[in-house]
């Protein structure tokens, strides 16, 4: 037998409920968005309803003690412990629904529901509670914790040692609980708001961290900087390559990697006003060999064809015993890796992206040292790196730079001349990467240098700015690195008998992703040919997917599930590699801008 | 100009060109109008090739055209070398090398281009392709009696095995009997010189400069 629920709170609605179901049960099946913050357990007192009419069983003495402590009023009660059994009429106070997930709701990344690993309970321990036979069995019980051997081994003496510096006085304590097994702190007093988590992209140049409230699911503060294991090599590889050395290298590039992260953590927590200690839980989206590195795992592995991860997945790790000051029983999640050099970085970027989830074909694409590529094709997934080289970070080009201030990042050729603009409107002091697609697109739709990339009228370069040009040679390692994105993904389309044509969208992550100018990258053969319309730019997607790792359990479990779905491909193998590499040295023919594709620009 | 310069000059011009088929079907006609084609090869197919390399040398062409003018060379060979007499295949072979990417490196596209390259300035090649073990390269060495053996590292953590290589060769007191000749991305002659290499070759047509010379110095 049904009953009705008239739900007063936009959004004001009425539902359904099964005779002696729950409320939170109820609410939750029709889509509510209430905080059911301990799983409806009962313990966190957060799931606050007020009922206007309706027939409903007194609380019982533990739920009295919750709804007293949350200072609720007379008709509100708890939805997790409120059995239906008759049609009622309900408010839910704005207080009870679930936490906007700052950074996870807005643009294309997909909603989860907050639902962290690390969670923070009241508890309240009177003189019952603590006469020994039952104190035990009891704080389990009222943490809803199995009171098996690992309560015993690793959480009740926290509670002892807790109960006994508090001088075994009835008191409120604040227990931080992990994914519903585990605990993590116990102390005296009311801090069940103070449970933050860090987000980490650890990337090979560049390293950012993020203070994420776990309460609040809110962004607290955030720091960057250049990744301190970069003095023992530009690239992956020549770190690997120190690192296979001699065990004490391994150690110093963990070291390295960790006296960023702690520098970084600093700063955040600096500006978020927060205390470290009250960090519970990291996650980490790195490649491959940066989370081994910072674990002190072996790359030999990696060292050698064919190329293959020491690990893909891990149980959470100690944060603290791997080298994290932060509270003493944190967790570290290292987001899986999906194979070879394609690591966890890539997982959330997929994440973030949502397409595990969503029909159609698609590639995502994200513009590196290494040139990461995954074509979903139906439901299946492939995913490969190219050697794109350091050229689009400006390594190895005559002129080239990073994207820092003074570096030429944009060019249009107007009224018969080049015009150019740099980061921060400096005078023009090098040439970044956007820059130099910029400039070949340019300089091959006016015929300044041929589709085989040479440079017309005999010269040996072209200027640029004042003191700045771009050569016959750099031109060459730009033909390379374009010419190895644009094979693996040719390569990838090929695999699943695909085009450009029956793409329904292209991805484009890191930084140098969401700067690159899409007609332009598409004019010198970098991106397909792919309707413009059809291009997102998700920004620094890792950071978001590694932010999503703490808010939510359920997209961790998805990153879990994206690294085991996707299928990595050495490129290198196939048979088809080396002749679609060498003709995609040549530049693609010149198109005009097409018209269309703008209109369709909403 | 004679109809037989006319037609060597055709040579020429199809593997500039990187007209494949051009360059096959010259081949043939060589053959038919009596050709001799040991000098075919050298005055026609070849000169293109030398000519391709000094193109290469000014920055006009790159790696697409190396490689269309290696094919060109290759479908004429095919043609022509059936039709050379014993001496004549003698003579239009510069020396036999065996070529190789390194054990753990799975790169390759380098060390093809450098093994079309030699074919098609003249050298005999064994391409034992990629991620070949050590003791292959002088096994393969020895029981073809080649004089050359060239090995590709594409990763700094592979190129070790490069140094490897020839301390084998050391050990198995046979590497006096052989030029080895280094490359990929991470060598540069300072790697060649510390590992005692006999040559390092920066690109494809590098590469072949530098066998041609450790060929000539004997």
């Amino acid at each position: 037998m049904a009953f009705k629920i008239q739900v007063l709170s936009a959004p004001p609605r009425t539902i359904e409920a099964a005779y002696g179901e729950s409320l939170s049960q109820a609410l939750l099946k029709a889509g509510f968005p209430l905080n059911v913050y301990c799983g409806g357990k009962g313990i966190c007192g957060k799931c606050l309803a007020e009922v206007v009419d309706g027939t409903i069983p007194p609380p019982d003495q533990e739920e009295a003690a919750l709804l007293r402590r949350a200072g609720a009023g007379p008709r509100f009660r708890l939805a997790c412990l409120l059995p239906v059994r008759s049609d009622l009429v309900v408010k839910i106070p704005a207080n009870a629904l679930l936490p906007r997930i700052q950074g996870l709701t807005a643009g294309i990344l997909p909603s989860f529901d907050f639902d962290p690993a690390v969670k923070k309970f009241l508890v309240s321990l009177d003189r019952d509670r603590l006469s020994p036979p039952l104190l035990e069995a009891g704080v389990a019980d009222l943490l809803k914790l199995p009171p098996d051997d690992a309560w015993r081994r690793d959480s009740w003496p926290l509670v002892r040692e807790a109960i006994r510096s508090a001088g075994r006085e009835p008191k409120v304590y604040t227990a931080a609980v992990y994914e519903e097994k585990a605990l993590l702190d116990f102390a005296p007093g009311e801090s069940s708001d103070e449970a933050f988590g860090l987000a980490v992209d650890l990337g090979t140049t560049t390293v950012v961290v993020e203070l994420v409230d776990l309460v609040g699911g809110r962004i607290l503060g955030k720091a960057f900087g250049l990744n301190g294991q970069s003095r023992f090599g530009a690239d992956v590889i020549s770190r690997i390559s120190h690192a296979i050395l001699t065990p004490s290298h391994a150690e110093e590039l963990k070291e390295a990697a960790l006296e960023t992260l702690s520098g970084l953590l600093a700063r955040a927590a600096a500006e978020a006003k927060i205390a470290p200690e009250s960090i519970y839980d990291i996650a980490v989206a790195g490649n491959t060999a940066m989370n081994h590195f910072l674990l002190g795992r072996s790359v030999r592995t990696l060292s050698v064809a064919p190329f293959e991860a020491e690990f893909q997945a891990l149980p959470p790790l100690e944060a603290y015993d791997c080298g994290f000051r932060v509270q003493r029983r944190a967790k570290l999640f290292i987001s899986p890796n999906i194979g070879s050099y394609v690591g966890g970085d890539i997982t959330e970027g997929l994440l973030a992206t949502g397409l595990l989830n969503k029909p159609g074909h698609y590639l995502f694409i994200d513009i590196g040292t290494n040139g990461e590529i995954v074509l979903k094709a139906g439901d299946r997934f492939t995913a490969a790196s190219t050697a794109a080289g350091p050229a689009f970070e400006g390594a190895s080009l005559s002129c080239g730079m990073l994207a820092v201030p003074g570096a030429v990042d944009r060019a249009v050729w107007s009224d018969g001349a080049l015009s150019v603009t740099t980061i921060g409107n400096r005078p023009p002091a090098g040439i970044c990467g956007t820059g130099y697609i910029d400039l070949l697109a340019c300089f091959l739709r006016e015929g300044l240098i041929s589709r085989n990339g040479v440079i017309a009228g005999g010269k040996s370069s072209i200027a640029v700015a004042a003191g700045i040009a771009v050569s016959q040679k750099d031109i060459r390692e730009l033909q390379l690195a374009v010419a190895a994105v644009r094979t693996g993904v040719e390569l990838l389309l090929r695999r699943h008998g695909l085009s450009p044509r029956d793409l329904d969208g292209l991805y484009l992550a890191g930084a140098f992703g969401n700067y690159l100018d899409i007609e332009n990258g598409r004019a010198i053969g970098l991106l397909p040919e792919i309707n413009l319309a059809k291009v997102r730019f998700v920004g620094n997607a890792s950071l978001a997917g590694a932010r999503a790792m703490l808010l939510s359990r359920r997209a961790r479990s998805e990153a879990v599930r994206i690294a085991e779905t996707v299928d990595h491909v050495p490129l290198a193998a196939d048979a088809a590699f080396q002749d679609i590499y060498i003709r995609s040295l040549v530049f693609p023919e010149p198109t005009i801008p097409s018209q269309s594709d703008r209109k369709e620009i909403p | 100009m004679s109809a037989k310069d006319d037609l060597l000059l055709s040579m020429k011009t199809s593997v500039v060109d990187g007209n494949r088929a051009e360059s096959e079907r010259l081949a043939r006609e060589s053959l038919q109008a009596g050709l001799d084609p040991l000098e075919s090869i050298d005055k026609g197919f070849a000169a293109g090739i030398q000519e391709v390399g000094v193109l290469w040398e000014n920055g006009d062409y790159f790696l697409p055209e190396l490689v269309a003018s290696a094919e060109c060379m290759k479908a004429a060979m095919a043609v022509l070398e059936p039709a050379l007499s014993a001496s004549s295949r003698q003579a239009s072979r510069l020396g036999k090398a065996v070529i190789g990417t390194i054990e753990g490196d799975i790169h390759d596209i380098g060390k093809n281009l450098v093994s079309a390259m030699l074919q098609a300035h003249g050298f005999e090649v064994l391409d034992l392709g990629a991620d070949v073990k050590l003791e292959r390269f002088i096994e393969k060495a020895e029981a073809e009696s080649a004089r050359l053996i060239c090995v590709s590292a594409l990763l700094t953590t592979t190129m070790v095995n490069q140094k490897r290589l020839i301390e084998l060769l050391h050990q198995r007191n046979v590497r006096s009997k052989y030029k080895v000749l280094v490359g990929g991305a991470p060598v540069n002659q300072a790697w060649a010189d510390a590992i005692g290499a006999d040559g390092y070759g920066e690109n494809a047509m590098a590469a072949v400069r530098a066998a041609m010379a450790l060929l000539a110095r004997g």
